[in-house]
């Protein structure tokens, strides 16, 4: 089968576009992770201690607990402490709660953290997976997208590049140069 | 510039990052599902031989073994284990880890040697920045291919846009697109 030119141009175009909003977050947030010392990192916390009404034993509990106190997010961690409390983490790009249950004195001891810009910035860097609010299965959605757009945009440039530019002295320099770095690195990565 | 110069600058943009694309691709799906892609098993062993220092801390220690054992990588302190005749450490970087089992009182060693395999350096690369404590000199040039990679890339992004908006784009692409770009700025300020 033989697949016109048109059509390749096509998929590349459109593997790109479909995700150019977080392609560009990412490249811009892996300049903040690569200068970090350029960036304002101090994070902002936050305790506060209140009584607890009804302990929390089941999941509608908890969404009122977390309406209760404005807790955004999605759930991170759960666990139970040395001090035998169950601890329950919530997470977002921007903030990080951290929420312990204390059974036996009736209380509840919050700990909001808020992230400096930098930090929230690159948090979008560092969300991905699956779960939670439906927000972040879309999102996680969108990076799949990405993932696969990336591979196929590699591809669909590399067979575009052999069909319109074979011939192109300086190409055929700089792809060679960029499989030999590469390899090399790998190369020397695994057996170095 | 003329049209067919800003297609060959996206050309060689794109080639120039093509591997460090495709590197980014595998691992972003990687980490979007939380798939293990590390080797554990052991495949080498070997013995060696160091000289013993033993007033030093066990992160002097275990820094001191690397180097004359001429192993790159972290020496992570959780790893130690010491008693009065046996130090075991672990080296680890992005394509292996090795276990490490020094004699205190022969400098005897044994190495154990866990590569990673192919898709975990792969991967690692991502987070690559060129920085492997004892590394040879090539590996830190990654620092710089990197900055210019990214760049690299966000450039052939605005260019590629760029030749799309000037000479080929359609109105109900302009609007997908567009509402797709905007949907992925609101999911982004979202989450």
């Amino acid at each position: 089968m033989k697949i016109s030119y048109k059509l390749i141009k096509k998929i590349h175009l459109y593997a790109c576009l479909s995700t150019a909003a977080v392609l560009a977050m990412f490249i811009l947030t892996s300049y903040v992770a690569i200068h970090h010392n350029w960036f304002d990192h101090e994070n902002q916390s936050e305790t506060t201690s209140s009584a607890l009404e009804v302990l929390p034993a089941s999941e509608t509990d908890w969404e009122n607990l977390l309406d209760k106190h404005h807790i955004k997010g999605r759930m991170t961690r759960e666990f139970t402490n040395n001090e035998e409390n169950l601890v329950r983490e919530y997470a977002r790009a921007a903030d990080f709660t951290k929420i312990t249950v204390m059974a036996s004195q009736n209380q509840v001891e919050i700990i909001k953290t808020t992230k400096s810009n930098a930090n929230a910035f690159f948090g979008i860097h560092r969300t991905r997976g699956y779960g939670g609010p439906i927000q972040y299965n879309l999102y996680a959605f969108l990076l799949d997208i990405l993932g696969v757009s990336l591979i196929i945009f590699t591809i669909t440039g590399i067979i575009m590049w052999f069909k319109v530019l074979k011939n192109n002295r300086w190409a055929w320099i700089i792809f060679i140069a960029g499989l030999v770095y590469v390899g090399t690195t790998v190369g020397v990565l695994m057996y170095g | 510039m003329k049209k067919s110069t800003l297609i060959k600058l996206h050309v060689y943009c794109g080639l120039f990052t093509a591997f460090y694309i495709l590197a980014f691709g595998v691992s972003s799906i990687i980490l979007n599902h939380q798939m293990e892609v590390d080797n554990t098993a052991v495949t080498k062993t070997w013995q060696g031989e160091v000289s013993v220092t033993a007033s030093m801390s066990q992160q002097e220690m275990a820094e001191d073994f690397r180097n004359q054992l001429d192993l790159m990588g972290w020496v992570p302190p959780w790893r130690y284990q010491k008693d009065s005749t046996h130090f075991q450490f672990e080296t680890t970087h992005l394509a292996k880890t090795c276990a490490i089992k020094v004699n205190l009182l022969s400098g005897a060693t044994e190495v154990k040697e866990m590569p990673k395999g192919f898709w975990a350096v792969f991967h690692g690369l991502h987070f690559f920045n060129g920085s492997i404590p004892n590394a040879p000199f090539f590996l830190k040039t990654w620092m710089v291919y990197q900055w210019l990679g990214l760049f690299v890339l966000f450039l052939s992004l605005i260019l590629g846009i760029w030749l799309w908006l000037k000479f080929s784009y359609k109105t109900w692409e302009l609007y997908a697109f567009g509402g797709l770009f905007l949907l992925s700025i609101i999911l982004m300020i979202m989450i």
